[in-house]
């Protein structure tokens, strides 16, 4: 993690290179107006917070970031490439990875598999993937990501029969595998037992403080978002409410009235 | 009994297990040593033309997902483009099958193309548009002969280079020969980054295109290596019914006999066609033959009861309730 810094009382963000950035998009659908020119930016190295009250906008976001979405204004960009009117897998190789807000795994692929499908996919052709077998490196890696998450003993098993929480921390290592500039979590802790919540935020604390793994979270649980982020943007209504240090973003009066009517 | 016979077959080491094919592989080529009866060299050969339909289609309908309908469609291409290079312009068939394979896979990377962004069952009711826009100019295009249909020469009959055997034992042998060719194709798919590429699709096409999969791309390699199977055993069945026309090749009835084959044997599995069609075709086979006159057309009856007995009691084809992706 980051250690948020002090410069006269003021919250400064580390001057680090901004890897991933949001500027005023757009989306709607039907009537219906899902993002209003929101705007982010996460630098890397950091753990970017994004919370905000249900409906607010943030998976949308991630849709729009990952090309799921067509944004109606507005753009993205990953360090200098425009990823706005990208497909999702190119974008993926540009180097953005994501984990969804409900486990979603491969079912009837082992454990091992789900992890090497993640694998880079540039180059590869139908005859490349017939005859070429995974580089040794990659399923090393891919090894070692699972150990890391803890399913080394589950890693021929079919990831259907795993629990629930064991599908996040394979979804979590499968993020990992091609090294993507940052990482996209949806609600990682959501519908997870306490202790692999703990899991969970040590895998990801860890991975930010050894490896500089740089992440932008959505999440609920405000006490996670408080110990894991080192920056926290506050979205309502489909738009940019606030954003800084986690504490004051957090205590921000329009915050709390957003979230419970204070 | 089955679950024993499974978990022993399960057990068996690798090398253990092609000596086992091995086995059953010369257990079929001793056949003709047996019998060369008519009807039981037919039920063979008729069986190994579904291995190799039955294992095209398993390519883009079992493993990747995509429920084609009208795979007829790049059969007739492929039998039609071997009769006419070779009744037309003299190429031999031992060129011509893999000229109209070629053909067949332009065909279907074309119908890819114009369908893939559909999925489930719209998907499904596209290429069964496909396969009846196919039968449509099947019985009306002029340079096919239209209902007529092409006739081989019998002339030919015997000559080197013409695929054209007098009696049925080169076909057995030349078409297994090809069966088997093709289910070793799908093995080496089924084991490859290919295979677990095209499943993950199957199971997840969301979750493919956000592992950095392009979904696309690989269902156009599915359709192309599919469409080329189904065009080279159209070649072999117009080389071996020795006449090619729409009624035999692209009646819409065609398009289920190919699913068929896969489904009861065992949907994205490797041996799923090989099972499937060594039921299929003898209940076909001696239904329609055993079941004349009068009962003509009950032999579907039969196979509908099959079918639904599987459904019932092994969902997912006889190979994948007992044998899981048994490789």
């Amino acid at each position: 993690m980051v250690p948020p810094t002090t410069d006269g009382g003021e919250y400064v963000r580390p001057d680090a290179e901004t890897v991933l950035r949001v500027e005023g998009v757009e989306k709607t659908f039907g009537g219906v107006t899902a993002l209003d020119g929101v705007d982010l930016e996460v630098r890397d190295g950091e753990i970017v917070g994004l919370v905000g009250p249900n409906g607010a906008g943030k998976t949308t976001l991630f849709n729009c970031i990952m090309g799921e979405h067509d944004v109606d204004a507005g753009s993205v960009h990953l360090g200098d490439t425009e990823l706005t009117g990208m497909n999702t897998p190119d974008i993926v190789q540009a180097g953005l990875s994501r984990m969804f807000q409900l486990a979603r795994v491969f079912p009837e692929l082992t454990v091992r598999e789900n992890v090497l499908i993640n694998q880079d996919h540039s180059g590869e052709t139908m005859l490349t993937t017939l005859f070429r077998e995974t580089d040794e490196e990659v399923v090393r890696r891919a090894e070692e990501l699972i150990e890391f998450v803890d399913l080394t003993h589950l890693i021929d098993e079919q990831a259907g029969n795993l629990s629930g929480g064991q599908k996040k921390l394979l979804n979590l290592a499968c993020t990992l595998l091609s090294e993507p500039d940052v990482v996209l979590l949806d609600e990682p802790t959501a519908g997870v037992n306490p202790n692999l919540v703990d899991d969970i935020t040590e895998s990801i604390t860890e991975l930010n403080r050894d490896r500089g793994t740089t992440f932008l979270v959505i999440e609920h649980d405000m006490d996670v978002v408080h110990e894991i982020s080192d920056h926290v943007y506050v979205f309502a209504t489909a738009t940019n409410l606030t954003d800084g240090e986690p504490n004051a973003a957090l205590n921000d009066p329009r915050v709390l009235e957003a979230y419970f009517g204070e | 009994m089955i679950g024993t016979i499974r978990d022993r077959l399960n057990d068996l080491p690798t090398r253990q297990r092609w000596a086992l094919a091995g086995v059953v592989l010369l257990g079929l080529l001793a056949v003709p040593q047996v019998s060369t009866n008519f009807f039981v060299m037919n039920v063979f050969i008729y069986a190994f033309i579904f291995i190799g339909l039955g294992q095209s289609w398993n390519v883009i309908g079992g493993y990747a997902g995509q429920f084609s309908l009208g795979h007829a469609v790049m059969f007739a291409v492929g039998g039609y483009t071997t009769a006419i290079l070779f009744i037309r312009h003299g190429v031999t068939p031992y060129v011509g099958i893999f000229a109209g394979g070629f053909v067949a896979a332009a065909v279907g990377l074309f119908l890819g193309a114009a369908t893939f962004r559909l999925r489930y069952h719209y998907f499904a009711m596209a290429t069964l548009a496909a396969a009846l826009i196919g039968k449509t100019v099947g019985f009306r295009w002029e340079y096919i002969n239209g209902a007529s249909g092409i006739e081989y020469p019998f002339a030919q009959l015997g000559t080197p280079w013409s695929m054209m055997f007098r009696d049925k034992l080169p076909y057995f042998y030349l078409i297994g020969v090809m069966a088997l060719a093709t289910t070793l194709v799908i093995y080496r798919m089924d084991r490859s980054k290919l295979g677990m590429y095209l499943r993950s699709i199957d199971m997840d096409q969301g979750l493919a295109r956000n592992s950095g999969l392009n979904v696309f791309n690989y269902k156009m390699y599915a359709m192309g290596v599919s469409s080329y199977i189904a065009g080279v055993f159209g070649g072999l069945y117009a080389q071996y019914v020795l006449y090619i026309d729409p009624m035999s090749t692209l009646r819409v009835l065609r398009n289920i006999d190919i699913i068929i084959v896969p489904i009861i044997g065992g949907v994205g599995t490797v041996l799923g066609p090989v099972v499937g069609a060594f039921i299929f075709i003898p209940i076909r086979e001696y239904t329609r033959t055993g079941l004349s006159g009068g009962y003509t057309g009950l032999g579907w009856v039969v196979v509908g009861v099959v079918i639904v007995l599987i459904s019932i009691y092994r969902p997912g084809g006889v190979l994948n309730q007992y044998f899981g992706r048994w490789d």
